[in-house]
This record gives structure tokens, C-alpha cells and sequence, in this order.
């Protein structure tokens, strides 16, 4: 029995990898095209990629505005879960659905308002000049991250035992005194997943970034977009692996320096 | 203080690091600090046009006007949308856009009129390539015609009306008609069939009978059609542009271009300016540099986009590749513009199943 | 010394709490919204971009065409089978990484978190590689000689269900597994030292313990498989009607904003009814579990 449940589990995390694996096969192809078996390896395509100075760009405001926005994104979230799980208002149920509201809209009509929020709104009226620039950008972002958020950490705190906690405050601690330390050590693992989901939310938006696109910068997604649409050789492939060779090194070198691992 | 630019360079990842502190500092600041240099900001088509035109044009500008140009690369439908949602406040100055969409946009007020006495350069511009009602201009026109992989292709094609050859059956791939080139051909389809741009039933029988002999549809995009000859997934594509022979290698026959008979395609690269920028009359400065003759002379000869300068003179070495602009089939892009949305939900629902 | 209605108190801790998400879904997220409903009653009038008018037709348009009712068909019933995927291949995997020692714990977790941050469209393309005309199936079934011609795979809404679930399993599984993780598994030892297999075990132990991590996991893939535009686009070609690719192409192709928006609000509605449907039958069962205001 546990030798069946292992063989199907490889078969899924190959499932997983497969699209992954075989990207990073033809990174190293000599031709634009993937062939079977294949003809070679060859570095050429990581030259090229390397010398691709949008990539660079991109992956920089990608960085920034996903760490910033994934930030900002606990920051409310983190509060508005416990509300939601711990405590009884009016509108909390509305408060749920609507929190989804950002992801199930299509990231067109998401874009498009905002851009139409931004210039009528906040130009004619707040005289702020926010559409077309980085924090413009960025609050959109926030909305993304934010029903990922909610949604882990909720689900997070609805598995947690309110006893231990009950069994504090019993005792005589201060609500914000068992928040610190018990409520939030045992959503540790939550937390650690929000915080990627909406790094990974963020840094891969396509849709919305296109809308609310920053003049002279675009965030790596759309310049790989625009690549893939214009050009038809693997450079982009290339990227994608050093994109997954330099994350896997963050997460071991995490692991190894804060016991990620244990987290989750 | 060198400006980033979004061309390829050799080394760039210093500019990586250097990037990520912009964008740090950027999110304390509206626009990117400028209190000495001048922005331009612009909207233009991705891929080799974006970088002919920053090599020949936007690197040089930057230098010469001692300005910094913002490039915002995207296709034109996305550009129109964009617009038209920030109208109230555009973040953008001037656009290269496709002519279907820039009709759109001038009923929209999204465009201004141009004062062309302040392009020097407009002098010696074909009139055709001027917007009658004082908008803006076609900078150049791609060239639209036939492309075929001539190892498998037998007989080979010679006019659009070769398109519904039995012996082609199988072959071909067609265009979304959202691009320019696709509703080109589906009015050419039309018009080889007794119809036209106000009588387009013609036209969707034809391509309907096309799709019964087995063609497929793809969305246009270069990369895309290229994959599709390169993978022997389609052998023939109407509206496919002259450059494409040089994609792969130029002597590659599996990519050979033609230009019918009945005529070609001319794809305009409109360039309007906005209403409500920011910028002033920078814009008329770019738009100038874009007619120079060099200029239009070095699209010509790097990417066989047709000038419109009349001060450039079409090589015979080219001329099977880059038509003068005057031979090519004339389009009604009202018209188009107005049955844009019924054509497209008829072709969802009876061609693209 | 206490007020006299603890209850009050804490609906007010409560609502405080959800003020600063609150405000910023209302201003960043609703108010947007609210442009577009607006637009969504406007007359549409090709070549008159200004028209504005009140009418109800762009929904009727919608409701009673029935080519749109099938692709919003079609986009719950891809939505649906990625879920039901998601769900069953995910489980096992979640249910390893919860119970696995932690030295394995952080090699499978790079490797599930792995395809993450390679871009969607990436992806796409990666399935293109292995699911199309000249890819690696199709050579490798014409090396082996089982077919001549290759087989269509890609721009199928089977393409589009693959690539989709391969998309939304790494949420599933982590959602899952943190959720798992906190059920004891004494729970289940104990289980198994009095004779209950371990079928038995998963169906009445595991599973409704993990609860609230397969409805939260459930309800995030539904929406991500509905609401996704890159994958289907790129996976499934024209001829996989999804939705949202009728809205995008609406609002940036055909410029008929009056009635991409209303698709967009009937995408919007129905998506939600399913969500909060879904959620409050599972819930509804067992009510304790949102919190009674403890």
C-alpha cells in the first residue's frame, strides 16, 4: 500500500514538472525547435538571453513590486482573516465573498476601471497623477495578492485549535499578547504560504500589468509576453531556467539558514 | 547620465541592479525624476519594429534633443484600450498604431489633429500616406502578401484566388481577422467572390469553404506563424508580411514569399498624437525624425517596410520584395472600423469552431 | 470592569480589523467596478464611442444568444473538471508533504513551488513542446510506430484542462498541506490500532479534518480556472471558447465595452453564486467551524 501511494505521488510531481522539464530541455537545444531525441546541447541561447537587456529590467521592477505588494497585501489581509474566523459583525459574510472579487474578475475589467478610477478620479479630483506610473501599478497588484492572502490565512485559522488560545486567555493574557504568541506561531505555516502565493501572484501577473503598464518599464511577464508574440527562439527558455535554478537556490539556502522546511 | 534603453545590449546586468534601485526610488515618485531632461512617452508595436525603430530613431532622438523616451511596447488593439480607459488623463504622447484602430480612435477624440506645418520633413511625403481630415499619417507600410514553403507547395501560388485550389486542401493557415491582414483577406475573399467591404456575406462563404478544405486559424502573431511553417503544421498562409522570408535563414525555401497578382496588402503604421499629453510639441520633432529620408531608408533596407518619403527611391535589388506603396490594394478602413465588431462575432462563431 | 454586552464589544474589534481591507477593496476594487457596471447598461453604436443611453440589452444579448450560454458552458465545465483533477492529484501529494520528514519536506516543496515562478505563458509553451503536432508524444509515438499522422492534442479543451491543472496544483497541494498538517496524526494511528483500514481512515478521519483546506483550495482553483486567460488562450487556440477570452477580445479587439462588460458581470455573478454555494453547503453542515465570535 505505501509503495503504491509513493509511485503515484512521482507520477503527479512528474505531471507537475513536465511542462517545467521539458522548457528547460530545449533551452539547451541548438535549433528554435524542439526535436526528438534531441540534436545536442548548446549554451547559445543562454548567451543570448543574458545580453537581452528588458529581461534584466523587468525582473528588477518584477522584484520590487511583488515583495511590496505581497507586503502590503499581509498587512491587510493578516487583520481582516482574523475578523472574519474570530469574530461575529455585520456585513461579514458580504466581506468573504467580496474579498474573492479581485481574482474573479477578468484582470482586463479589473484594469480598465482602474485606469478610469485613476484618471477621473484621482486626477480631476485628488489631483494626483497616479495612472502610468510604478505605485499605480502596484496597488493593482495588492488587490491580486490580497484574496490569496485572505483565502490561506482563513483557511489556515479555521484549522488552528482555538482551545490553546482559549486556555490563555483564560488565564488572565491580554488578546494582543495571544495574538503574538500563540495565535501567529501556530499560523506559521499559513503565513509562509500566503506570503508565496502572493509573491507568485504578483510576480507572474500578466494581464493586469499589461493594462496598468508603467511607460519605459514593463514587469518581466509582459516583456516575456511580448518576446514569445514577436520572436521565435528559446532564449525565453533559457530565462526560465536560471529563473528556477535561482529560486530553488533561495529556498535551500532558506531552508538551510531558518528550517523552512519545518513551516510547512 | 546614460539613459536606459530598451534594445538589446552586451553587457546589461549591471543594469539589473541599477534598475531595481530605480524602481525602488520610483515608488516614492510620480514619474521618473526629470527636472532637467524632457520626457517623451510613446506606444509602439513590439518586435523588429520596436528595435529598428529604437536603433534608427529613438537612441539618436534621445542624444539629439537631449530627451528621455519612454517606450510603452504593446499590439494595437491593446494600445486603443489603454487609451480610451486613462482618455481623462493619457500617460502617453504619440502612438504607432494599425490604421483600423486609429480610426477608432480619431471618432473618439482620442487623437488630435496635427499641425503639420511644424514636420519640415512632411514636405516630401506621398499624399496618400496623410490622414485627410488633418489626423496623422502612415510612417511606413508593411507589406503583406503570400508566404508558402515551396519544398511542399506544388504548384506554386501566384494569386489570392489560388487560395481555394483543391490541391491545396489541408495546407492553410489563416489569420484571425482581429489583425489588419486577416480582415484584408477576408474582404479580398469578398471581392474575388462578387461582394465587398458593405456586402461581406461573400467573403464569409468563401473562407467558410476554405475551412472545409481544411485550413486552420492562428492568431496572426509573427512568432506564432513561424512555429506553425517551422513544425509542418500549415504550409501556406495568406497575409503573411515580406519579412517573413528572412525569419529563419534567407535562403530557407521552406519560407518563400509572393505577392499576388490581384495586388498586396499595405499595412499602415499610423502614428497619431494624443490629446491631453503631457509632452507638447516634442512629438513633432520625433514624428520628423521618423520621415527622414535615412530613416526611411534604413527600415527598408533592414526590416522591407515601404517608405513613404518620396525622397527614397524603391532599389530593383528590392523590388520584388517592397512595392511602391500606391500599387496596393485600396480598403475602406471605415468602413471596416464600423462592421469591425459584427465581422468579428460572426467569425467567432461560424469560422473559428 | 466589562460593558454589559461582551457581544458588541467584539463586533466592533471585529469590524475594525476588516476596515483596512475593507477600504481598500472598496476604493481599489469596487469603485472600478462600478465604472464598468456602468457601462455595462450603455447602448452600444459602432463608430459613436460617446453613446451612452440606459438599456438592459446588452445582458439579454448575452443571455439569449445561445452561443455565448455554451461558452459560458464550457468555461464552468473546464473550470469543474480542473477542480475535481486538482483535488484528487493533489490530496496524495499534500497528504505526503504534510507527514514527510523534513529533510524530504524541502526537496519536494522546491520542487512543487518550482513551476511557479516560471511565467504562465512559459508554461503554455512547455505544453506545446510536449502536446503538439511535431512535440515529444507525438514523435515518441512515431518512433515507436503506433501512429502515422500525428495526433491533435493541443488547442483541445483536454490541452486546456491539462495545462490548467498542472497550473493549479501547486496551490492546491500547498493549501492542502498546511491544513493537514495540523491534524494530529495520533488521530489516525489510533484509528488503525483498532482495525480500520486505511480507506477507512482517509474517507472518515483525514478528509473531514482537511475540510476548510479542500473548500478553501477548491474555491481558489474554480475561480483560477475560470478567470484564467493566458493558459486557455495560448493552450486551447480559438476553437476552446472560454469567457474571459470573449471579454478580452470585446474590450480590446472589438471595442464593444458595453457588452464585454455585461460578459464580465455575468462571469462575475455566476462565478460567485457557485463560490458562495459551494461554501455555504459545505459550511452550512458545519457551521461551528467559520467561528461563533470565540
Amino acid at each position: 500500500m505505501k509503495r503504491l501511494f509513493v509511485a503515484v505521488n512521482i507520477l503527479i510531481y512528474a505531471f507537475i514538472l513536465s511542462a517545467v522539464v521539458f522548457v528547460m530541455i530545449l533551452s539547451f537545444s541548438p535549433s528554435p525547435i524542439f526535436r526528438f531525441p534531441p540534436e545536442g546541447v548548446s549554451l547559445v541561447w543562454y548567451r543570448k538571453m543574458l545580453g537581452y537587456g528588458p529581461f534584466w529590467d523587468s525582473m528588477g521592477l518584477s522584484l520590487v513590486i511583488a515583495a511590496g505588494a505581497s507586503l502590503v497585501a499581509m498587512a491587510l489581509g493578516l487583520p481582516a482573516a482574523l475578523a472574519v474566523v474570530r469574530y461575529r459583525f455585520p456585513g461579514r459574510d458580504l466581506l468573504v465573498a467580496v474579498l474573492m472579487a479581485p481574482i474573479v474578475v477578468p484582470a482586463i475589467i479589473l484594469g480598465v476601471g482602474l485606469l478610469m478610477l485613476y484618471t477621473q478620479f484621482f486626477v480631476h479630483t485628488l489631483h494626483v497623477a497616479v495612472n502610468g506610473t510604478v505605485p499605480g501599478l502596484m496597488i493593482g497588484h495588492v488587490m491580486v495578492c490580497l484574496p490569496w492572502v485572505v483565502r490561506v490565512l482563513i483557511a489556515g485559522l479555521q484549522g488552528a485549535d482555538p482551545a490553546v488560545e482559549e486556555a490563555a486567555m483564560n488565564l488572565g493574557a491580554r488578546p494582543l499578547a495571544v495574538l503574538w504568541h500563540i495565535t501567529l506561531p501556530l499560523l506559521q505555516p499559513a503565513l509562509v504560504a500566503a506570503g508565496i502565493f502572493a509573491f507568485i501572484a504578483s510576480f507572474g501577473n500578466v494581464e493586469l500589468s499589461l493594462m496598468l503598464s508603467v511607460p519605459g518599464t514593463s514587469t518581466l511577464p509582459v516583456v516575456i509576453l511580448t518576446y514569445l508574440d514577436n520572436y521565435n527562439d528559446p532564449s525565453v527558455a533559457a530565462l526560465s531556467t536560471v529563473l528556477i535554478a535561482g529560486t530553488t537556490a533561495v529556498i535551500v539556502i532558506a531552508d538551510r539558514g531558518f528550517g523552512l522546511a519545518k513551516l510547512i | 547620465m546614460s539613459t536606459p534603453s530598451q534594445s538589446s545590449r552586451v553587457v546589461s546586468r549591471r543594469s539589473f541592479l541599477r534598475q531595481s534601485l530605480l524602481a525602488g526610488s520610483a515608488l516614492a515618485a510620480s514619474r521618473p525624476a526629470a527636472a532637467q531632461t524632457r520626457i517623451l512617452s510613446i506606444m509602439i508595436n513590439a518586435g523588429q519594429y520596436q528595435d529598428t525603430l529604437t536603433r534608427l530613431v529613438i537612441e539618436p532622438f534621445q542624444r539629439k534633443h537631449n530627451v528621455r523616451v519612454l517606450v510603452t511596447p504593446g499590439s494595437s488593439t491593446e494600445m486603443l484600450a489603454k487609451l480610451r480607459a486613462e482618455k481623462a488623463s493619457p500617460s502617453v504622447d504619440l502612438v504607432v498604431i494599425a490604421e483600423t484602430v486609429a480610426v477608432t480612435g480619431r471618432l473618439e477624440g482620442i487623437f488630435e489633429k496635427m499641425e503639420r506645418a511644424k514636420i519640415p520633413n512632411m514636405a516630401d511625403v506621398e499624399p496618400k500616406a496623410l490622414n485627410p481630415d488633418g489626423f496623422g499619417f502612415a510612417s511606413l507600410y508593411a507589406t503583406a502578401g503570400i508566404g508558402y514553403n515551396a519544398e511542399k507547395v506544388k504548384p506554386a501560388p501566384r494569386a489570392w484566388k489560388d487560395m481555394w485550389n483543391p490541391a491545396y486542401k489541408g495546407m492553410i493557415g489563416l489569420q484571425d481577422i482581429a489583425g489588419t491582414t486577416g480582415v484584408q483577406f477576408l474582404i479580398t475573399a469578398a471581392r474575388l467572390h462578387g461582394g465587398d467591404e458593405q456586402n461581406i456575406d461573400p467573403g464569409f462563404k468563401a473562407i467558410g469553404e476554405l475551412m472545409r478544405m481544411g485550413a486552420s486559424i492562428n492568431s496572426g502573431k509573427p512568432a506564432e506563424i513561424t512555429n506553425l511553417f517551422l513544425t509542418d503544421t500549415i504550409l501556406m498562409s495568406p497575409g503573411v508580411e515580406n519579412s517573413f522570408y528572412k525569419v529563419y535563414a534567407p535562403k530557407d525555401k521552406r519560407f518563400t514569399f509572393v505577392l499576388p497578382q490581384e495586388g498586396f496588402f499595405a499595412i499602415p503604421y499610423t502614428v497619431e498624437i494624443v490629446k491631453g499629453r503631457k509632452s507638447g510639441d516634442l512629438v513633432y520633432d520625433f514624428m520628423n525624425m521618423q520621415l527622414d529620408p535615412e530613416v526611411q531608408q534604413g527600415f527598408m533596407e533592414s526590416i522591407l517596410m515601404t517608405p513613404v518619403n518620396t525622397r527614397v527611391k524603391i532599389p530593383s535589388s528590392l523590388a520584388a520584395l517592397v512595392p511602391e506603396a500606391r500599387a496596393a490594394l485600396q480598403f475602406d478602413w471605415g468602413a471596416i472600423a464600423r462592421n469591425r465588431a459584427a465581422w468579428q462575432e460572426r467569425f467567432n462563431k461560424e469560422i473559428a469552431r | 470592569m466589562r460593558p454589559t454586552n461582551p457581544g458588541a464589544r467584539r463586533a466592533v474589534t471585529g469590524g475594525l480589523l476588516a476596515l483596512p481591507a475593507a477600504c481598500a477593496l472598496g476604493l481599489f476594487c469596487a469603485a472600478p467596478l462600478l465604472y464598468l457596471v456602468r457601462y455595462s447598461f450603455f447602448v452600444y453604436v459602432p463608430g459613436d464611442p460617446l453613446a451612452t443611453g440606459f438599456t438592459l440589452g446588452n445582458y439579454v444579448k448575452f443571455l439569449s444568444d445561445r452561443y455565448y450560454l455554451g461558452v459560458l458552458g464550457q468555461t464552468l465545465g473546464i473550470g469543474l473538471a480542473v477542480t475535481l483533477a486538482s483535488l484528487v492529484l493533489g490530496f496524495p501529494v499534500a497528504y505526503g508533504l504534510a507527514r514527510m520528514r523534513s529533510r524530504w519536506r524541502a526537496i519536494c516543496l522546491v520542487l512543487i513551488i518550482s513551476p511557479l515562478y516560471v511565467s504562465a505563458v512559459v508554461r503554455a509553451y512547455g505544453w506545446l513542446v510536449i502536446l503538439g503536432d511535431a512535440g515529444v508524444v507525438n514523435n515518441l509515438l512515431r518512433w515507436l510506430h503506433v501512429i502515422e499522422r500525428p495526433v491533435r492534442m493541443m488547442f483541445t479543451p483536454l490541452a486546456v484542462v491539462i495545462a490548467l491543472t498542472e497550473v493549479a496544483l501547486p496551490f492546491m497541494i500547498l493549501i492542502l498541506a498546511s491544513v493537514i498538517q495540523n491534524i494530529d496524526p495520533a488521530l489516525e494511528d489510533a484509528a488503525a490500532n483498532l482495525g480500520a483500514r486505511p480507506w477507512w481512515v482517509f474517507w472518515k478521519v483525514v478528509l473531514p479534518l482537511s475540510l476548510p483546506g479542500v473548500v478553501a483550495g477548491s474555491l481558489l482553483v474554480f475561480i483560477l480556472a475560470t478567470g484564467s486567460y493566458v493558459t486557455p488562450a495560448l493552450t486551447g487556440g480559438k476553437s476552446v471558447k472560454m469567457l474571459v477570452t470573449e471579454v478580452y477580445q470585446q474590450m480590446t479587439a472589438i471595442y464593444n465595452w458595453p457588452f464585454g462588460a455585461a460578459t464580465a458581470f455575468i462571469l462575475l455573478a455566476v462565478t460567485l453564486l457557485c463560490v458562495t454555494g459551494f461554501a455555504a453547503a459545505v459550511e452550512g453542515s458545519t457551521r461551528e467551524r467559520l467561528g461563533d465570535g470565540r
